[in-house]
């Protein structure tokens, strides 16, 4: 449709307002409610806190074990999976590019609390930013689980790091993280929904 | 969005009762862009509570309002049987 217009009635519903604004090239749906646009701006920050500690943490497993705060009570060095438990900078290795898919998804959520802050709750660009976090989180799996073999396989056979054995392991945590990250697939889906609802919805007066 | 079977012959009443569309629009509580939408037709839908006060308004039926032209139909929301 090649119409361009802007729609905007504003009506009240039981004290909430909503703010509907139509872009017929685009369909989107700006819903104005303070209270879910606040929430978002918290969680948000709170992402960009957590992306900011796994950049950290990285940045801690690299530098020398003489940098590395430590004390009886607490550990900064990490624990490196089993296959890769004698070999640390390899796991270091494999710790950055994991991190670098949780941070490509915690991106994605940062994108989608921002589109939340501007109101656009149901829209496919928010299925997008979602479905991406859940894709990150199945790739993060898949990475964790297949990376430090592979790592080994590659080390061996460039004859880094002395690599004599090579292991493959799944925890009881990656299982969690599958599910998760299925339920986050589930979300987006209904969250799909919930937008090609909407957008119907729009073009009922 | 293809062309609809069903026209909404809204101007026609509004012309009949000499009556503008702000003040329609404001009665029934829709915006006028809103209204000049379901005047020429680019909607999907319409509320009963729409069509309600604007009869109400008018002073007439659905049926005044709303015709159905054989030929037409819509394609664009998947209601179509086949």
């Amino acid at each position: 449709m090649s119409v361009s217009d802007s729609v905007g009635p504003t009506t009240t519903l039981q004290e909430k307002v909503y703010c509907f604004t139509v872009n017929f090239n685009h369909l989107t749906i700006i819903i104005d409610y303070n209270k879910a646009k606040k929430k978002a701006r918290w969680l948000r920050f709170v992402i960009v806190v957590a992306m900011a500690v796994i950049a950290l943490y990285n940045v801690v497993l690299a530098l020398p074990e003489r940098f590395v705060p430590s004390g009886p009570n607490f550990d900064f060095t990490g624990n490196p999976v089993m296959p890769l438990v004698h070999h640390p900078r390899l796991f270091l290795v494999e710790n950055i590019l994991v991190s670098l898919i949780y941070l490509g998804g915690l991106y994605a959520l940062v994108r989608l609390m921002r589109l939340f802050e501007q109101g656009e709750f149901f829209s496919a660009r928010a299925v997008r930013h979602l479905r991406s976090f859940a894709l990150s989180l199945l790739l993060a799996l898949i990475a964790s689980v297949l990376l430090p073999p592979l790592i080994l396989l590659v080390a061996r056979a460039l004859g880094l790091d002395n690599v004599t054995s090579i292991g493959i392991g799944v925890e009881s945590s990656d299982i969690w993280q599958g599910l998760i990250s299925a339920v986050f697939f589930v979300v987006a889906m209904i969250l799909g929904e919930a937008t090609q609802l909407a957008e119907d919805n729009q073009w009922i007066v | 969005m293809t062309a609809v079977p069903i026209i909404i012959n809204l101007d026609i009443m509004l012309a009949r009762r000499k009556v503008k569309s702000r003040a329609l629009a404001a009665y029934v509580g829709i915006t006028e862009q809103n209204l000049s939408l379901l005047k020429s037709s680019k909607v999907r839908g319409i509320r009963f509570g729409t069509l309600e006060r604007i009869c109400e308004f008018l002073e007439c039926q659905p049926g005044d309002l709303l015709e159905f032209v054989p030929g037409d139909s819509t394609q664009d929301d998947g209601d179509t049987l086949d």
